[in-house]
């Protein structure tokens, strides 16, 4: 059907008022909806990731340190309120760098608790040895997770060991 | 133009030009008689909410400054609510939650639990009690990225309501034992953001 130029007017004109009609409704309608909210936020401080904390009641001690040639055995036991532990690292305390003794030099209990450092001559690799006549200290942290990579733990309170001049003792506490 | 068009033009063009006139003519009304009324007061109402008093809190970091492997580290926020006005009442959502360092193997591992606590119950690193929020539905170990976390309104101030209305929240993290061993320590900060919204009665 072809309009004429009156027709298309009228039409136009309709669709004008039918146009106003609707925003209007629609302006009517956005303020009924409109709705007060209030806002609050709470930041938390800047958090880091760590390890799991050695517990206040975990301890290192030497289940055997006398008359020993220098190869004591340092068993570390702890309770553990998370992850099972995947091995323990011996290091001295002023060198976190290289332990002195890591998984798997030693034997780590059915229940994960408990894990023993056997010391050793130097001259068997894969030991750890103290050396006649030196004393240092020693700690323990725990790894977790993937043994390949593992997380560590915060380290434990620090244990010194002791060898006579001679070699042939080794004490600690 | 066809003479029946041009009439129907003509009719709506004046159908306008009366409504226009009338409405000036009733502001021009000559006789007008009027009685004094007492004001009427219109009560726009008011709402509030802040998070342990305050509108921007920050939690100390005595209270949430490291999250370890394996362990959750719980800590507890309190929600204010107020209403003022006849049928207010306000609903309480989590908007979303934002990490700085946000694709860094902590932040994107970091694990949430949030719990709405009632009177008694405390905010704890084991067994938890209260209505799980987030995540929302399954089991009450089931846990969710701590990014990205949210909790759809529910009720929280009442209409009719004329004092502070608190909801403690306890929120805990965690991080998985499958976590990479790159997250240690790296390091990332939350911002929750909650919403108090006025509802229709």
């Amino acid at each position: 059907m072809i309009l004429s130029r009156s027709e298309r007017a009228f039409t136009a004109t309709v669709a004008l008022i039918c146009a106003l009609l609707a925003v209007n409704s629609l302006g009517v309608a956005e303020s009924a909806a409109a709705l007060w909210r209030a806002q609050a936020s709470a930041v938390t401080g800047t958090l880091t990731a760590r390890g799991p904390q050695l517990p206040p009641s975990g301890n290192a001690t030497w289940a055997t340190c006398t008359n020993q040639r220098p190869e004591g055995t340092l068993v570390w036991t702890g309770v553990w309120t998370g992850p099972t532990p995947v091995g323990y690292r011996l290091y001295k305390s002023t060198e976190q760098g290289v332990p002195l003794s890591t998984t798997p030099d030693a034997v780590l209990d059915a229940t994960g608790t408990s894990y023993t450092f056997k010391p050793k001559p130097a001259n068997q690799s894969g030991f750890w040895a103290v050396p006649a006549g030196t004393q240092f200290n020693v700690i323990v942290v725990a790894l977790f997770g993937d043994p390949a990579s593992p997380w560590t733990s915060a380290p434990s309170r620090r244990q010194s060991i002791s060898a006579n001049a001679d070699g042939s003792e080794a004490h600690c506490g | 133009m066809a003479r029946g068009t041009a009439n129907r033009v003509a009719v709506v063009l004046v159908g306008v030009v009366v409504l226009l006139v009338a409405g000036i003519t009733a502001a021009g009304a000559l006789w007008r008689t009027s009685l004094p009324l007492d004001a009427g007061i219109a009560d726009s109402g008011s709402m509030s909410l802040a998070v342990n008093g305050t509108t921007s809190y920050t939690v100390p970091g005595t209270a949430l400054s490291t999250i370890a492997l394996g362990s959750v580290s719980p800590v507890e926020l309190t929600l204010q609510g107020t209403v003022a006005g006849k049928n207010a009442a306000q609903t309480l959502s989590l908007d979303g939650v934002t990490a700085t360092n946000p694709a860094n193997a902590f932040a994107s591992n970091l694990q949430l639990q949030i719990y709405a606590l009632s009177t008694g119950q405390s905010c704890v690193s084991g067994t938890q009690a209260g209505v799980k929020l987030y995540p929302a539905g399954g089991a009450t170990t089931s846990t969710g990225l701590a990014q990205g976390a949210t909790f759809r309104a529910r009720p929280f101030v009442a209409r009719g309501t004329t004092t502070v209305v608190n909801q403690r929240l306890c929120l805990r993290f965690s991080l998985p034992t499958s976590t990479p061993s790159t997250a240690q320590n790296q390091t990332t900060q939350l911002t929750f953001l909650f919403s108090g919204n006025q509802v229709r009665p």
